[in-house]
C-alpha cells in the first residue's frame, strides 16, 4: 500500500519536473508573445482581413475602374464590410493602448532611422521592422477615419467620385503594402517560430489575466 | 534618465487622435444633422 503510494508520489514529482523543464525551454527556444498582445492583435488582425477583402468586393461590385474580376455579387457587401469596421474600430483603441506602451520595444525607436544606415544587418532588419508595425498603427487609423466619412448610399448610387472615397482607397493600398511588409519582416527576422508564437495557448504566470487589472492600474498612476 | 521617443509620441497622438475623430466625426456630419432634424419634425409631428 505504502509503496504504491510512494511510486505515485515519485510519478508525480517526476511529472512536475518534467513540466518545468519544458516551459523553460518552451520560454527560451520559442520567441513568447504576451498573452494580452496575442488576443488584442489576432483578433484585430482577423476583423482587418476581413474587412480588407469585403473592401475588395464592395470595390469591385461597385467601382471596378483600375481592375474587375469576375466574382459573384454578394447582397449587401457594403454593410458587411461596414460591420466589419466598426468591429474594428472598437478593437483597435485597446491594441493601440497595449501597443503604445506595453509593447513599446516593438514599435519604431529613437534610434530606428538611424539605424536603417546599415543595409542587410540584423539590426536594418528590426529597425525596418518596427517602422513597419507602426506604419501598420497609422494605417488602420487611416483607415478609419476615411472609411468613417464615407456613406452607404454613395456606392450603390453609382456617386465614385467623392474625395473621401478616393481616401479611403487610399488608406486600403497603404493598408494592403504595410500589411505584406509587415508579414515579410516577421518571417525574415523571426521565421515560422515567430509566426506560431502568436498561435499559442500557453503563457507564464506573470502573464496570468488576473494580473491585467493590476498592471491597467499601474499604467494610470505611472501617467498621473 | 530614458529620452523619451519623440517618434513614438507623435504616433500615438496621430492614433489616439484619429480613433477618437472616427468615433465623434459621424455625427457632426450633415447627413447626420438632416437625419436628426427629420427625426425631430416627425416626433413633433
Amino acid at each position: 500500500m505504502f509503496d504504491s503510494l510512494s511510486l505515485v508520489l515519485c510519478e508525480i514529482e517526476r511529472l512536475k519536473r518534467s513540466l518545468i523543464n519544458l516551459k523553460i525551454m518552451t520560454r527560451r527556444d520559442r520567441p513568447y508573445q504576451p498573452l494580452l498582445l496575442r488576443i488584442l492583435h489576432n483578433l484585430s488582425a482577423a476583423i482587418a482581413i476581413l474587412a480588407i477583402i469585403t473592401s475588395f468586393l464592395v470595390y469591385n461590385t461597385y467601382d471596378g475602374r483600375l481592375v474587375k474580376l469576375p466574382l459573384p455579387k454578394i447582397n449587401d457587401i457594403i454593410g458587411l464590410h461596414g460591420t466589419f469596421g466598426l468591429t474594428f474600430l472598437l478593437l483597435f483603441p485597446a491594441l493601440a493602448i497595449y501597443s503604445f506602451h506595453w509593447g513599446q520595444k516593438r514599435l519604431v525607436q529613437a534610434d530606428s532611422f538611424s539605424k536603417l544606415g546599415q543595409v542587410g544587418k540584423p539590426i536594418w532588419w528590426y529597425s525596418l521592422h518596427r517602422i513597419v508595425n507602426t506604419l501598420m498603427l497609422l494605417a488602420a487609423t487611416w483607415a478609419l477615419i476615411t472609411g468613417r466619412q464615407m456613406k452607404e448610399e454613395w456606392l450603390p448610387a453609382g456617386e465614385i467620385n467623392h474625395s473621401w472615397y478616393y481616401l479611403h482607397l487610399s488608406a486600403w493600398v497603404i493598408l494592403v503594402i504595410c500589411l505584406a511588409i509587415h508579414l515579410l519582416m516577421i518571417i525574415k527576422v523571426g521565421g515560422t517560430p515567430l509566426i506560431l508564437s502568436m498561435f499559442e495557448w500557453q503563457y507564464v504566470p506573470e502573464d496570468s489575466p488576473l494580473l491585467w487589472r493590476a498592471k491597467i492600474r499601474s499604467l494610470f498612476n505611472r501617467e498621473r | 534618465m530614458k529620452s523619451k521617443n519623440i517618434i513614438l509620441v507623435i504616433a500615438e497622438t496621430l492614433v489616439i487622435g484619429g480613433i477618437l475623430f472616427a468615433f465623434i466625426s459621424p455625427l457632426f456630419s450633415p447627413s447626420e444633422e438632416n437625419n436628426t432634424q427629420s427625426l425631430n419634425n416627425s416626433l413633433l409631428n
